[in-house]
């Protein structure tokens, strides 16, 4: 039996059990902290100097000059709106995806263990060779997804034109991440009891009626899960670009998290890099933080 | 059986079939490319039915460096997952039996963890390890990978520690164990399996790395998934060699994932959703 938490006081002494947990726990806390809180120091502090390293002469500290070059920066307002659009997109075609299919494949048992193993396969791969795999398959002109949309004359040049490189990459997402959710809401499904749809049903609600007021309702929880990792995977998105397009055409498949890599890494300022990355780490823990609240209110054991 | 049963079977499999299809193709297309012969690569209309050749993958391995980037791909990962079972396990079971107020906060910050972009922590890093000569070395790779692992580490093992009931270690001390004793003899072996599975894990998503690798490492530690871009960079990709590389830096994490897939969507949540 736990102890009372009502009686566990910040104050009270740690018996040597409790000291014994506490050096336990402390490598991990230190680790934890070199790795991750110093970093982000490093970084909140290189946001605040002029660095570059083409120019050394430079370098100096310049306080939130960073930040306010990143206000007038046309690119960078552009790419967060690519990185929206990305992820708005990718998350919403999961989610709705999933769901049908959960919806769908939740009716049967018998064999699912084998179909599950099948699904998990995409979201498994290494990001690097899902982006290898979809450039082969996007060629324009030998690619195997132009060899079946030249059928129905849909065949494009799918990673070349600005207009259509960004929903190539969501497609490539969707293809990948989908499965991750259906196994995740075939999990939820497992869990509703089955007399909740044999009440239903004796009350004469048709399929739908019972997917918006059983299904629906008590998933919504899990729901909220998937669309918290979806859009903070959807901020990390990296290798699949990187290997696709490299933020090509032009800009158009350039997100934020893209963006402040390039400014880093190929143009070697790395104060300005600094800055960037900063204010995608509050953004992206600002949405984390509000997601897992709303997940925990839902009920989601996060 | 009634039309109407008989009709949403029908369907009930033509769904599933086409989604399997769906999302199993493209795989099933990267590992056929793999075993064609290079006329057949990009034949159009593509080849359905062709003489499996080795060819590909003689010249992946024939190529000298292969070896070395997967050599360091599985010595990274694996210095990265011992080192992670080592301090998140003892933290997992410390946080799981500890009556703390402030242990809440500190789980959700260390959930925290799994949301940080990679770049705000690598561009750090990398100014770091520039200055502590720890640039491509394995070590330093490692470092960076145990991090990423400590939080999916304490994540899943903490709920599992939360189910072996303390009565039970108790039991063990009022025999004369030591704490250390009663870890080692009773609680250790319980938690084996889901320490393993957590291992396997955290093995796979260092293995799948491919933006810290990038920039963390230039020759002497680079990994497979950075490697096998060093054959798209000539003019004439040579494709059929990226397809047979991609399968084999694919083919170990697909084998583990299936051993582990009772985990996987936990572990792809950071532990955070439980099954």
């Amino acid at each position: 039996m736990p102890p009372d938490p009502a009686r566990t006081d910040a104050s009270r002494r740690f018996s040597p059990l409790e000291r014994t947990y506490l050096w336990m726990l402390l490598p991990a806390v230190v680790v934890l902290a070199l790795t991750v809180v110093v970093p982000l120091g490093l970084l909140l502090r290189n946001s605040l100097y002029h660095w570059q390293f083409s120019k050394p002469w430079l370098t100096g500290f310049v306080g939130l000059e960073n930040y306010r070059e990143m206000l007038q920066d046309a690119r960078f307002g552009a790419s967060i709106w690519r990185a929206f659009v990305f992820i708005a997109s990718t998350v919403a075609a999961e989610v709705g995806l999933a769901l049908s299919l959960a919806e769908l494949l939740s009716v049967r048992v018998r064999g699912m263990s084998l179909v599950k193993s099948g699904f998990l396969l995409p979201m498994v791969l290494p990001p690097i060779v899902v982006g290898i795999m979809w450039r082969i398959m996007y060629h324009p002109t030998l690619g195997i997804v132009n060899y079946f949309l030249r059928f129905i004359g849909l065949d494009q040049a799918w990673l070349a034109e600005p207009g259509l490189a960004l929903f190539a990459l969501i497609a490539v997402d969707v293809w990948q991440w989908t499965p991750f959710l259906l196994l995740m809401f075939l999990a939820g499904y497992a869990a509703i009891p089955q007399e909740l749809y044999e009440a239903a049903h004796v009350d004469g609600a048709n399929r739908w009626h019972r997917f918006r007021d059983v299904t629906l309702p008590l998933l919504r929880a899990l729901i909220v899960v998937g669309v918290l990792f979806r859009t903070v995977d959807g901020m990390k998105i990296f290798p699949t670009i990187h290997i696709m397009t490299e933020g090509g055409p032009g800009e158009a498949t350039e997100v934020m998290n893209y963006y402040a890599y390039k400014i880093a890494f190929a143009y070697s300022n790395v104060g300005y890099s600094s800055a960037l990355s900063f204010v995608m780490f509050l953004i992206a823990i600002v949405v984390s933080v509000g997601l897992i609240r709303a997940a925990r209110r839902l009920g989601a054991a996060i | 059986m009634n039309l109407g049963a008989s009709l949403s079977r029908t369907g009930y499999w033509a769904v599933l079939s086409g989604a399997i299809l769906l999302f199993l193709f493209p795989i099933y297309w990267i590992v056929a490319m793999s075993l064609k012969a290079p006329i057949d690569v990009f034949a159009m209309p593509p080849v359905w039915w062709f003489q499996p050749t080795l060819d590909s993958y003689r010249e992946l391995f024939g190529d000298a460096p292969t070896l070395r980037y997967l050599l360091n791909s599985t010595l990274i990962s694996s210095l990265a997952v011992v080192l992670a079972l080592l301090l998140g396990v003892p933290a997992a079971y410390a946080l799981s039996r500890l009556q703390r107020r402030w242990k809440d906060t500190l789980l959700f910050t260390i959930l925290c963890v799994r949301m940080i972009p990679p770049m705000s922590l690598g561009l750090p890093f990398f100014l770091v390890f520039l200055r502590l000569g720890l640039l491509d070395t394995h070590l330093g790779l490692a470092l960076v990978y145990l991090s990423l692992n400590l939080p999916l580490v304490i994540w899943m093992m903490k709920p599992f520690f939360d189910d072996v009931p303390i009565a039970l270690e108790e039991a063990a001390r009022i025999d004369g164990c030591t704490t250390a004793q009663a870890l080692r003899l009773v609680v250790a072996p319980l938690a084996a399996q889901a320490m393993a599975a957590v291992g396997i894990l955290c093995w796979v998503l260092s293995w799948n790395d491919f933006f810290f690798a990038l920039i963390l490492t230039r020759e002497a530690a680079k990994t497979a998934p950075v490697g096998i871009t060093y054959f798209i960079r000539f003019e004439d990709a040579r494709w059929a060699t990226i397809a047979a590389g991609a399968t084999v830096i694919a083919l170990p994490v697909v084998v583990f994932s299936i051993l582990v897939r009772r985990y996987l969507v936990s572990g792809l949540t950071g532990g955070a959703v439980k099954q």
